[in-house]
């Protein structure tokens, strides 16, 4: 029985969905108005219409006028609220700001700006979405005021925003006014972080055995790398290993002076859970960007080359996030 | 369901208790005294939430006591009407939700009830200020459904929003009044026991638990010469002469006019204007025995062989009369065997005790004073009480009035001793109609419903009909001193007082204020308590000139024509309109090329937009473009004045330029 009801939930928030998106289509600044508000009776009004009709009949039967007045009086209260609710509702604007990336176990935050023609002052405003709400006092001043939503339990990759309910109820409360709105921003959500030792490669093509010993010395204490060997730097730190291979002079860079690099593998993680693997890089390329690392990322088919800077943690985390999902990253990470 | 924090639950949850007390208040007499336990409770726990956060009772607790309660009312409903059972249902299901106050649909539910309570006591008390108070109440009510959602305002300012909204109301609330057919009612309303002092035509003394009573005025006396002591104000209005075991009603006869020749009147008249509220029969009143001097209006007024006075038809407007009253003349110009023999009637069954009784009493050969005297023994051997809540009696009333309950008001008691006296062979008869009343100075004399009365007249052979009213005895300063001197303090919130400063008589202001204030309630019963279909009909009459399916439809096209342009008025946005904004080259470019799909971002100035489109524009455009906003610049900055043709002309190239 609940799974009937669940799936016909589902099938009607699906069909309403698409006629919402003829309709309403998504927009990152809504002036709320005719095109895109409904209204109906809340839960008390429609108890207030029945009273009315109580109210009717009883007068009617004990020829009553002053019990009839009241009927009349809540019908017009009804219809200047029918009109009251939705003036109040419609001198709103709502402007979505874009969402900041977060990571997955995280509470992300949808953050609105609603702005008013100051008509009406106060009233409270009602966000639905993603399964939470959250309820607002509107300044009384008129100003424009940051609401948020928390949404929580969001996947990993990047999603569009589902429709947000705004709702208020004004005046006696007897019409509810809201509205499905979708922002156009996207919600990037990066794979939740897991920690686990790093294991850097120094070549893409590297074998299984090669990192071994490189990586057993790099996750010891406080050595956070090999670089070029540079004339100022002490003797003692030059990497003899690196030397005997043939791979020129190289010294081992300590905590003071990062400078290490390499590539981070999704195969190496997880064993074969790739979403423990994505959560494990996660909190890798973090810890490497953190030490100021040069580092690759390579998602198997995906391959990031090895950079420094935030702009590339950025581009790693949306790669990771977005693993197995077609899309491009967003303008701001593009032109990074 | 939203939960309410401390600090909304405050004043709200205050406000509310306040409300559904007042509302409760004043229909006190029908609510039960452990409904009143739980209501004081609920209060107490009310105003303990708002003061502390306090625990809320436990879902079971809750549940149980609801049980409870309803178990309770059951058990007592039968010995309430429907009525006041239903108000106690609502006052017990406010008190319960005021217990578990929490959640704004808590209040959304309590608002609910007090609507109700309202409702239901509009249906007992009509006045102008009692429905004061109620809107009063009302209002108040809406004040804090408003407050649910009032988001940071201040509570002065909600109060304002809120009043604004009410006062909006308003008007459409006259017109829908105006405008909205009136219907008979549709099927038989909850038979409401209790009923309201008044006039009927006929009396069933068994059938009435409740008698409310109405402050009403009835009618006004004007003495021209000195008006009569207390005892001796009856005023006659219907007489009741058949019976049939359980209802007095009038004889079918009673409008006949040709058996009543004039008649010769003896003793001092006394004269008075009498201004009677319409009474919805053709009956009026009078002191005996009356004549009729003079009638103002073109109605007739006459009197018939039981010295009453009607009119031809029942009228909705007051009647205004002179009168010449003979007190000390005897009634006793018209009897016939067939009156003689309808006064005696007595039906063949029922009543077995009372007739045991008489018949033991009373022997044939007795003089009628002697049995006269013989019946009203019972009155004064036994222990009767005068009371506005007799218990229903409704087999056998007389015997269950006489001998089991011996509980009853001025009905009971005339109807069971023109029984009696009917069953001992005189001839006897109920008369219903007024009792004193009170004089508001020397000479104007107010009756209100509530001074309704019924007593009793027998034939005495060589006398008339002689007044004997058994309440008298039972409750003799119900005479003298009116009704309030013979109930309990009980029953005495049974009856509505009207407003009254008849003790400030000798300031003049207060005279003046109190004339005043008797025609606004005058006004207020006759246009809007009165208010029906005739009235309706009078309205279209007097704007159309004539009452027909046309004139009908038109008035009311005509009200919700009005509505429609009330709403208009208030909604409209007429700011927009009028303060349209100033002209603005700049803007008219964005709107062409946001035609063209081009955007200006948020933060960008029209310079920086024209130079991020510069890329996708050829040759042409750009400068079109370009020249555009120069001018654009310099039209807002700068004092060149080049003029709004110019502008549309430049305009027009850049639009050119996209073809």
């Amino acid at each position: 029985m609940k799974q009937i009801l669940s799936r016909i939930k589902h099938k009607w928030i699906g069909y309403r969905n698409r006629w919402l998106n003829k309709r309403i289509p998504a927009e990152n600044t809504f002036n709320l108005d005719l095109g895109n508000t409904f209204i109906l009776p809340s839960s008390f009004g429609w108890t207030m219409i029945a009273i009315v009709l109580f109210l009717f009949i009883l007068g009617t039967n004990y020829q009553n006028n002053i019990v009839l007045g009241m009927s009349y009086f809540f019908i017009a209260l009804g219809l200047l609220s029918l009109f009251h609710s939705y003036a109040f509702f419609t001198q709103h604007t709502i402007d979505f700001l874009p969402f900041e990336a977060e990571f997955a176990n995280r509470d992300l935050q949808l953050k609105c700006h609603i702005s008013t023609q100051q008509k009406y002052l106060g009233g409270e405003i009602t966000l639905y979405g993603y399964g939470q709400s959250k309820t607002y006092s509107l300044s009384h001043k008129g100003e424009r005021q940051l609401l948020q939503l928390p949404l929580r339990q969001l996947q990993r990759g990047l999603h569009e925003c589902e429709r947000i309910k705004i709702e208020t109820l004004y005046g006696f409360g007897l019409f509810r006014c809201w509205s499905y709105l979708q922002p156009k921003h996207q919600i990037l959500v990066y794979p939740a972080i897991q920690k686990a030792p790093i294991q850097l490669h120094r070549h893409l093509d590297e074998d299984e055995s090669d990192y071994d010993t490189a990586n057993q010395t790099v996750a010891s204490d406080n050595l956070q790398g090999i670089r070029n060997f540079v004339d100022t730097d002490p003797l003692h730190h030059v990497s003899w290993k690196h030397v005997a291979k043939g791979q020129g002079l190289m010294t081992k860079d300590f905590t003071q002076s990062a400078g290490l690099s390499g590539w981070v593998r999704l195969s190496d993680f997880g064993h074969g859970d790739e979403e423990m693997g994505l959560r494990i890089l996660s909190y890798q390329v973090q810890q490497l960007y953190k030490d100021n690392a040069e580092f690759g990322v390579d998602l198997g088919k995906t391959k990031i080359l090895p950079q420094t800077g935030f702009d590339h943690l950025q581009k790693c985390l949306f790669r990771l996030a977005t693993h197995g999902q077609a899309s491009e990253p967003p303008e701001h990470l593009n032109h990074a | 369901m939203r939960e309410l924090s401390l600090n909304q639950l405050k004043v709200p949850g205050i406000l509310l208790s306040l409300c559904f007390a007042f509302s409760v208040f004043p229909m006190h007499a029908t609510i039960m005294s452990w409904v009143w336990i739980l209501f004081l409770c609920s209060i107490a726990v009310v105003w303990a939430k708002v003061i502390k956060k306090i625990k809320p009772l436990k879902t079971v607790t809750m549940n149980l006591l609801a049980i409870f309660c309803m178990l309770l009312l059951l058990l007592f409903s039968g010995q309430f009407g429907l009525l006041s059972t239903m108000i106690n249902l609502l006052v017990v299901a406010g008190c319960l939700k005021l217990i578990t106050l929490r959640t704004s649909a808590d209040f959304h539910l309590i608002i609910i009830v007090l609507v109700f309570l309202i409702a239901c006591g509009f249906i007992y008390h009509q006045q102008l200020l009692l429905t004061l108070y109620y809107g009063t109440i009302l209002f108040t009510t809406l004040y804090t459904a408003f407050l649910l959602n009032k988001g940071s305002l201040s509570h002065t300012d909600s109060a304002k929003q809120s009043a604004k909204l009410i006062m909006q109301a308003m008007p459409i609330m006259l017109l829908l009044f105006v405008m909205v057919p009136r219907l008979p009612p549709l099927w038989e309303s909850a038979a409401q026991k209790s009923s309201s002092t008044g006039l009927s035509e006929t009396i069933t003394p068994g059938d009435i638990a409740n008698l409310a009573q109405s402050g009403e005025l009835a009618f006004r006396a004007e003495f021209i010469s000195k008006p009569p002591p207390p005892q001796e104000r009856y005023w006659r209005s219907i007489v009741l002469d058949n019976f049939d075991g359980m209802t007095w009603s009038i004889d079918n006869e009673a409008f006949m006019l040709e058996r009543t020749p004039e008649i010769v009147l003896e003793g001092e008249a006394t004269k008075y204007l009498i201004v009677a509220e319409p009474n919805n029969t053709r009956w009026q009143y009078s002191l005996d025995i009356p004549v009729v001097d003079k009638v103002v209006g073109n109605r007739q007024i006459f009197r018939n062989q039981s010295y009453q006075l009607f009119t031809q038809e029942v009228s909705k407007q007051p009647s205004l009369y002179i009168v010449n009253s003979y007190l000390s003349s005897p009634l006793n110009h018209f009897i016939t065997d067939y009156e003689r023999n309808k006064n005696l009637h007595v039906p063949q069954e029922g009543n077995q005790r009372t007739r045991d009784w008489v018949s033991q009493q009373i022997s044939a050969d007795m003089q009628t004073q002697d049995k006269l005297r013989a019946v009203m023994q019972m009155f004064f051997k036994d222990k009767f009480s005068y009371t506005l809540q007799p218990p229903l009696m409704k087999v056998n009333p007389i015997d269950e009035f006489l001998f089991t309950h011996r509980r009853g008001f001025c009905s009971h008691y005339a109807s069971s001793l023109a029984y009696m006296l009917r069953l001992s062979g005189i001839p006897a008869r109920l008369v219903a109609g007024y009792q004193g009343g009170e004089l508001q100075n020397d000479n104007i004399l107010t009756v209100r419903q509530y001074d309704a009365h019924a007593w009793v007249e027998y034939w005495l052979d060589g006398r008339g009909w002689l007044r004997i009213d058994p309440t008298a005895i039972v409750a003799p300063n119900r005479l003298v001193d009116g009704l309030f001197s013979s109930i309990t303090q009980n029953e005495s919130d049974l009856v509505e007082r009207p407003f009254n400063l008849s003790g400030f008589n000798d300031i003049p202001v207060i005279g003046q204020l109190r004339d005043w204030l008797v025609m606004i309630d005058h006004q207020w019963t006759q246009t809007v308590l009165r208010y029906d279909q005739d009235s309706q009909r009078d309205l279209i009459k007097k704007w159309f000139g004539e009452f027909n399916a046309k004139s009908m439809t038109t008035f009311m096209l005509a009200i919700l024509g009005t509505i429609v342009v009330f709403l208009t008025l208030i909604f409209l946005p007429y700011k927009t309109w009028f303060t349209r904004a100033p002209y603005s080259p700049a803007s008219q470019l964005l709107t062409l090329l946001k035609k063209k799909g081009w955007e200006k971002r948020k933060h960008e100035t029209l310079e920086d937009f024209v130079k991020r489109l510069q890329p996708r524009l050829n040759t042409k455009q750009r400068q079109q473009i370009s020249h555009y906003v120069e001018r654009c610049y310099a039209h807002q900055y700068g004092n060149d004045n080049t003029a709004r043709v110019d502008f549309q002309a430049m305009l027009q190239s850049v639009k050119t330029s996209f073809r």
